[in-house]
């Protein structure tokens, strides 16, 4: 019986490939085409964000302005799209200002499409209401050139006007005259690079948005508040999304990330409760 | 000749590190402007030499087709892909390369229904193997492994919004995970990060890490 | 050993021939009944839908097995991706920073600032242009003056600025009262103490870690498996993010399954 047992668990764990694939793929699309209510709730870390955008819009109105770098591109994008277009939209909303540039240079079309939307829905102006630097190479070089003097970094915006004849960044001298900087990372050219050569240089205040494999990397930098604020993941946008009372992708991307994670614990503990069981046989027959 | 090909570039690199300590460490008017036209120029240099990789992908993938070596059918896709973009980037949807980047065109077409979609699929094949991964290998085979299983869990569970449908503690103590005992551990290899860096940029400054210039 | 290669082969090629076979009736298929259906539209938009289905379909086709249909789609995507990578150095900074930036000063009254300003900009074209000289064997050497001048300054900016962020600025927060006569123990505190110095201590190879330096690098690795868990758990979610927007691709913006 045992013996039988062992050869049936040893086949379970031996299950094809392909059929993990095939349930995994499953939990994802049903999850998507049956339609559910999750509780979504902002953690101190995103509302922090979203709080400094208020702060700014209150204090400054359409005097103030927010940088959002988009160091990303597609591989990324199911995560930082969403959050780039919440922070755009709650700036919009907010009649800020909104300066986007780039450490990617792949992602240069992606943040395009992105801000053309946003601006359009919200029938914003471009040179007045925001603008579109686009890419420069360097990472680090740049951030330390954007703090001595913002216009030799970026003397053209991405479509090749000049920045000094954009209302919106005609007195921006360094990048401390802009109200926040929020880096949309998926990588290195990032959060990590805003921080080091950035932030703790010129102590400009900085919120992060972040794909969640770098999420668990980055809270030593908000203990010490050289981040004020992180939003981690399509978790995080989905909590932006909530807090912004404008639900989109990410907050119905919620089903069925949640279902998913479900079922790879279930595969997980499935898989330790084989384990055990073939350990206590094996122990048994010896 | 041998002081050019391998004393000057080290003499270089010592001079470039030092001169950039030092202006970090002069707040002076002076010192800032020569900062910014210094990375400026650097930020230059770094787009003029990015078109090198256009030599990288040619001399492989020509090598290839030229030998008729295995897989030279694939290298033939690499170039055409890379020539049609190319041939769209410089016609710029009748504006020619010299004009600004035109919005619209060849390339934002390319780009949203040819380059998004096979990055975006590439990455998010990894869900599945990280899937397959997780129920073959994921065991708690000793106490260490125990508690990386219970830790994964918790975020893994308690990051979804369904966790707070079970118990709103759920979230708080994967929040209370990622806030201290993960901090603390980010906090310290942090330590150790900027430590190997300092002493890495030192290699280099003072010329005893030359692998960078082709391993002589 | 030669006939099991062939016979390998053989079976190679079969389900090579199942892939393709596959992959071309599901895109005839479904795009017909969605041209039909009026649901995709014959033109730039309803093409490229198409067009993207059809990539993602063939990438993941590697699921089922490695194919040349995965290879051909991967390969197409090295080379757009390369020559995309070219266009967008060339327009944000070649043509803005170097070409019209030097233009604008040759139109300006000729004064000394202009001159400065000048070979601000042809020194570093010069040296950029400096590593194409490895195309040329026995010019190769003049690169490593360009990686020379990026590197050392590179690495110079990077000393005050690690010590800065990484080490000052995380080293202050560490530094918080374990005990408080008003709240008594800080547990938080605590907790973060001691993560960071038995992680350290693990790290600390020069010592032996037997006794108290073993005992603590034990706890330290109790503390790393807690953060190594935790970023395996961010992991999962990243990578079904990804493919939870693939499948929305697929099932709304291609097939209107998903509303």
């Amino acid at each position: 019986m045992g013996m039988q047992m062992k050869f049936d668990l040893k086949k379970l764990f031996n299950l094809d490939r392909r059929i993990i694939y095939l349930l995994i793929f499953l939990s994802i699309l049903i999850p998507f085409l049956v339609e559910f209510d999750l509780p979504i709730k902002a953690n101190k870390d995103v509302k922090n964000i979203f709080n400094k955008i208020e702060d700014v819009a209150k204090n400054k109105g359409h005097q103030g302005s927010i940088l959002l770098s988009f160091d990303f591109d597609n591989a990324s994008k199911a995560e930082l799209e969403p959050m780039a277009r919440s922070l755009l939209a709650h700036a919009f909303k907010n009649n800020l200002r909104v300066i986007a540039m780039g450490h990617w240079p792949n992602g240069v079309e992606l943040a395009k499409s992105i801000l053309n939307d946003l601006a359009r829905e919200f029938k914003k102006e471009y040179g007045e209401d925001w603008v579109y630097l686009g890419y420069r190479p360097g990472v680090s070089i740049l951030i330390i050139n954007m703090g001595k003097d913002f216009k030799s970094a970026f003397q053209t915006d991405a479509f090749g006007k000049n920045t000094k004849e954009l209302a919106a960044t005609k007195n921006i001298k360094t990048i401390n005259d802009i109200d926040y900087v929020i880096s949309l990372s998926a990588g290195s050219g990032g959060i990590e690079d805003w921080v080091v050569y950035g932030r703790s240089k010129y102590h400009f205040e900085l919120g992060g948005a972040c794909t969640a494999v770098m999420a668990a990397d980055f809270y030593p930098f908000l203990q010490s508040g050289q981040l004020n604020g992180l939003i981690g993941g399509l978790a995080g946008a989905a909590q932006y999304e909530t807090l912004l009372g404008r639900p989109a992708e990410a907050v119905s991307g919620m089903r069925p990330q949640s279902i998913a994670h479900i079922v790879l614990i279930f595969f997980i503990l499935f898989g330790n409760f084989c384990y055990l069981i073939d350990r206590f046989y094996l122990s048994k027959r010896s | 000749m041998n002081f050019l090909k391998k004393t000057l570039p080290l003499i270089l690199a010592f001079v470039s590190g030092w001169l950039a300590i030092t202006l970090e460490y002069i707040p002076h008017q002076n010192s800032e402007a020569t900062m910014a036209s210094l990375t400026k120029g650097l930020i230059i240099i770094g787009a003029i030499t990015a078109f090198m990789g256009i030599y990288g992908l040619f001399s492989l993938h020509y090598l290839k087709i030229k030998r008729r070596s295995e897989g030279w059918g694939y290298s033939t896709l690499v170039i055409a892909g890379f020539m049609i973009m190319t041939a769209f980037g410089i016609y710029n949807n009748g504006a020619f390369m010299f004009q600004p980047q035109v919005e619209a065109g060849g390339i934002s077409w390319i780009y949203e229904y040819i380059f998004n979609p096979c990055q975006a699929t590439m990455f998010s094949i990894l869900a599945f193997f990280i899937a397959s991964a997780a129920y073959r290998t994921f065991r708690a085979k000793s106490l260490e492994a125990g508690i990386l299983l219970v830790a994964a869990i918790i975020v893994m569970f308690g990051k979804v919004p369904i966790a707070g449908l079970v118990s709103e503690h759920i979230p708080e103590v994967a929040q209370w995970l990622l806030d201290y005992p993960n901090m603390a551990v980010k906090r310290a290899i942090f330590f150790g990060v900027a430590l190997g860096g300092i002493s890495t940029a030192l290699r280099i400054i003072f010329g005893i890490e030359r692998s960078y210039l082709g391993g002589e | 050993m030669s006939n099991i290669d062939t016979t390998t082969i053989a079976t190679s090629k079969k389900s090579d021939f199942l892939v393709f076979a596959i992959f071309f009736s599901i895109i005839i298929i479904v795009n017909a009944i969605l041209l039909g259906s009026g649901h995709l539209k014959w033109g730039l938009e309803g093409v490229g839908i198409m067009m993207g289905a059809a990539f993602t379909i063939s990438l993941y086709s590697f699921l089922y097995k490695d194919n040349p249909l995965f290879k051909m789609a991967e390969h197409f995507y090295v080379g757009v991706a390369t020559a995309y990578l070219i266009i967008v150095t060339w327009y944000s900074v070649i043509l803005t920073d170097v070409i019209y930036a030097f233009r604008d000063l040759t139109k300006a009254p000729f004064s000394s600032s202009v001159f400065w300003q000048m070979v601000a900009i042809i020194l570093p074209t010069l040296i950029g242009l400096l590593v194409y000289t490895r195309i040329i064997p026995r010019f190769a050497w003049m690169s490593k003056i360009t990686f020379s001048i990026i590197i050392g300054f590179g690495s110079g900016l990077a000393i005050p600025n690690l010590i800065n962020a990484y080490i000052l600025e995380q080293a202050k927060p560490s530094m918080t009262a374990l005990w408080t006569s008003a709240g008594g123990f800080e547990w938080n505190a605590i907790i973060v103490f001691i993560g960071v110095i038995s992680t350290l201590i693990y790290f600390f190879f020069s010592l032996e870690h037997k006794g108290a330096v073993g005992a603590t690098a034990k706890v330290g690795i109790w503390f790393l498996m807690v953060s190594f868990g935790a970023s395996f758990g961010f992991t999962v979610m990243a990578r079904f993010s990804l493919l939870i927007e693939r499948v929305n691709f697929l099932f709304h913006d291609w097939i209107p399954l998903i509303k």
